[in-house]
């Protein structure tokens, strides 16, 4: 019960609460979020439930609302014949070189911003934060070029993981977070940091990465999602069935001749770790989004 | 889940950021001029270095493409001959392409649909969400799971839901005595299906962020309100949609951006189709460049692309800022 948090107070009154009106209203109320949920879970229960049956019943008109012979051999085939596991694999490489990447250098920037005073921080700062404000598909196409041949080097990025990781670093959205925690550390810290004799990579490691806790663990969850459920870009620069993320296989091996219980196990399998970080972060999740409402 | 959701609003500079800048600003320096400027030398090489790795990949893969698009959108560009300059060749070629106005309508009419249903609607479910004593939290999850969906998943688990044949959808609806319809096969009811599988799976950030508004609301605010005898409606009006406004502005405007760059969900439940009814901007784009291997032609419509979008924005931000001072 929440009943006596001051926050948690919402439009109606408690004394209308309690009037005829007041639950007439309440119980509408519920209703319309009944029926929310039932449309938001659903979808959930019938990716599963299909992903039970067996390749006939699948397809039978009309559909069987629970499976008849509920079987789990869909996640098998798909995990051990159709490589299920390696594209899994892929997922978690391509995600954690993004994320271990982009913090990092992200961190690096933010810091050295915030508190290293570099000539032209100002400049600098505009010149990373506008990027913000450009849609992606500005420079998509010219992109993908320099992935096929990077400027200078003259190589190629396709199918190697850096087509991925490289383009990745860049999230000015990252550094504006982290620029702006790092602004509200107080100046102490620091100043005792240097008393002590620290450097600044050490003052960076022992004080302002502790510190940064709650960012760090908001920027790389979000990271996470993100790059999980990114699609169009390892679509183009992953043309290699060895390097297929989850996304990119499962929408490879549509139609074709994969019966459909184990391309629904396939989408399982690729949702499942996103269901998990939101179970397990939700909190942080929420605050993210409170984080950057700026209150 | 879109990635930028981290990031809805700076915060504005707080009083804390000055004073910490400007307590390390008088902090104690080394002793004695000379050494005074050789350290603040090293300081700006270190500064330098720090920041180097982050923006010589901007360089590499945001600066540079981004001024290559530009120049791409006025030459001959197809990745094997070498580029020459057409002047405005691309933006005829593209502009008397069939599709081009369609794509244009299309993009229209889901930013309508998105922005209705994925950023203003999820308001009324977070205020149904806040009258609740218990099963907040249930429900705030109910909003926010179909968000975590990865897209591709969501659009290909719809087009099996959706699908005209075995689909889960028309046997539902013929329990009703409503006939099988075609729903992403016709060219009238793909636009609005497609838009569906998309609201679905984004309303929730919008929701998440009204819920977390919603808690900030002073409960004095209605309190006040109360005694002076407003009713519900009221109350709503003139207290919570004041205190969501800044909220709703933001999220239209976030909406707006990314509803007009709809790609993954026409691409791969319709590719556009039928009859290119379906198709977007972004995928226009993309089907020049990587279908027709036009990289000069993609180029220019991102260009016209950005222009239109850059105005929509700039006079969003101009009515919403008059209408903040009245």
């Amino acid at each position: 019960m929440t009943a006596h948090e001051t926050s948690a107070r919402g439009v109606i009154g408690d004394a209308a609460r309690r009037t005829g009106r007041g639950r007439l209203v309440l119980a509408a109320l519920l209703v319309l979020l009944l029926v929310m949920a039932a449309l938001s879970f659903f979808p959930f229960y019938w990716l599963l439930a299909s992903s039970a049956k067996t390749p006939l019943e699948i397809v039978q008109s009309p559909p069987s609302w629970w499976p008849a012979d509920f079987s789990l051999a869909s996640y098998s085939q798909a995990w051990s014949s159709l490589d299920f596991a390696l594209y899994f694999g892929n997922s978690v490489v391509i995600s954690a070189g993004v994320l271990l990447l982009r913090l990092s250098i992200c961190l690096l920037a933010a810091y050295s911003l915030s508190r290293l005073r570099p000539p032209l921080a100002g400049v600098l700062m505009f010149l990373i934060t506008v990027i913000i404000m450009v849609p992606p598909i500005t420079y998509f196409v010219p992109q993908y070029v320099n992935i096929t041949d990077v400027p200078f080097l003259g190589i190629s990025l396709v199918n190697t993981w850096w087509a991925i990781w490289l383009p990745g670093i860049t999230a000015p959205v990252v550094i504006l977070l982290f620029k702006q925690f790092f602004d509200q550390l107080p100046g102490e810290l620091f100043e005792a940091a240097a008393i002590d004799g620290a450097g600044s990579l050490r003052t960076l490691f022992r004080v302002v990465m502790p510190l940064s806790r709650p960012v760090l663990a908001v920027t790389a969850i979000y990271t996470f999602i993100g790059v999980w459920q990114d699609f169009l870009w390892p679509l183009l620069t992953l043309p290699d069935d060895q390097l297929w993320p989850l996304e990119v296989a499962i929408f490879r091996l549509r139609g074709g001749s994969v019966p459909l219980n184990i391309q629904m196990a396939g989408m399982v399998i690729a949702t499942i770790p996103m269901v998990a970080v939101f179970l397990i972060f939700q909190r942080q999740i929420v605050r993210g989004i409170v984080l950057s409402e700026g209150k | 889940m879109r990635e930028d959701a981290a990031v809805i609003m700076p915060p504005a500079d707080s009083p804390a950021t000055l004073s910490g800048r400007e307590r390390e600003a008088t902090a104690p320096a080394a002793p004695g001029r000379r050494g005074r400027r050789r350290a603040s030398a090293r300081r700006r090489l270190v500064a330098l270095a720090y920041l180097a790795p982050m923006l010589v990949t901007m360089a590499v893969f945001v600066y540079y493409p981004l001024v290559q698009g530009f120049s791409y959108a006025f030459q001959k560009v197809n990745l094997l001959d070498p580029p020459v300059a057409v002047g405005l060749e691309n933006f005829r070629r593209v502009l008397a392409d069939p599709a081009f106005w369609p794509a244009w309508q299309n993009v229209g009419l889901y930013t309508v649909l998105i922005l209705f249903f994925a950023n203003l609607l999820p308001l009324v479910i977070s205020l149904a969400i806040h009258e609740l004593r218990w099963g907040r939290s249930f429900f705030q999850l109910a909003a926010c799971l179909p968000m975590m969906m990865p897209p591709v998943v969501t659009a290909l688990l719809f087009d099996w839901i959706f699908d005209p044949g075995a689909g889960l959808l028309n046997s539902l609806l013929s329990t009703f005595g409503i006939g099988p319809q075609p729903f992403l096969q016709s060219p009238s009811q793909s636009l609005p299906s497609v838009a569906a599988i998309a609201i679905w799976g984004s309303w929730g950030l919008a929701a998440l962020v009204y819920l977390a508004a919603l808690q900030q609301i002073p409960p004095e605010l209605y309190e006040a309100t109360e005694i002076d005898g407003a009713g519900i409606v009221r109350r709503i009006r003139h207290v919570t949609l004041p205190q969501v406004r800044g909220q709703i502005l933001i999220l239209l405007l976030l909406g707006i951006i990314s509803a007009s760059q709809i790609f993954t969900q026409p691409y791969v439940l319709t590719g556009g189709g039928p009859a290119d009814s379906t198709v977007s901007v972004v995928q226009l784009v993309y089907r020049y460049a990587f279908e027709y291997g036009d990289l000069g032609g993609a180029s220019a419509l991102s260009l016209m692309f950005l222009v239109v979008l850059a105005c929509i924005s700039a006079g969003y931000m101009a009515v919403t800022n008059r209408m903040a001072r009245i």
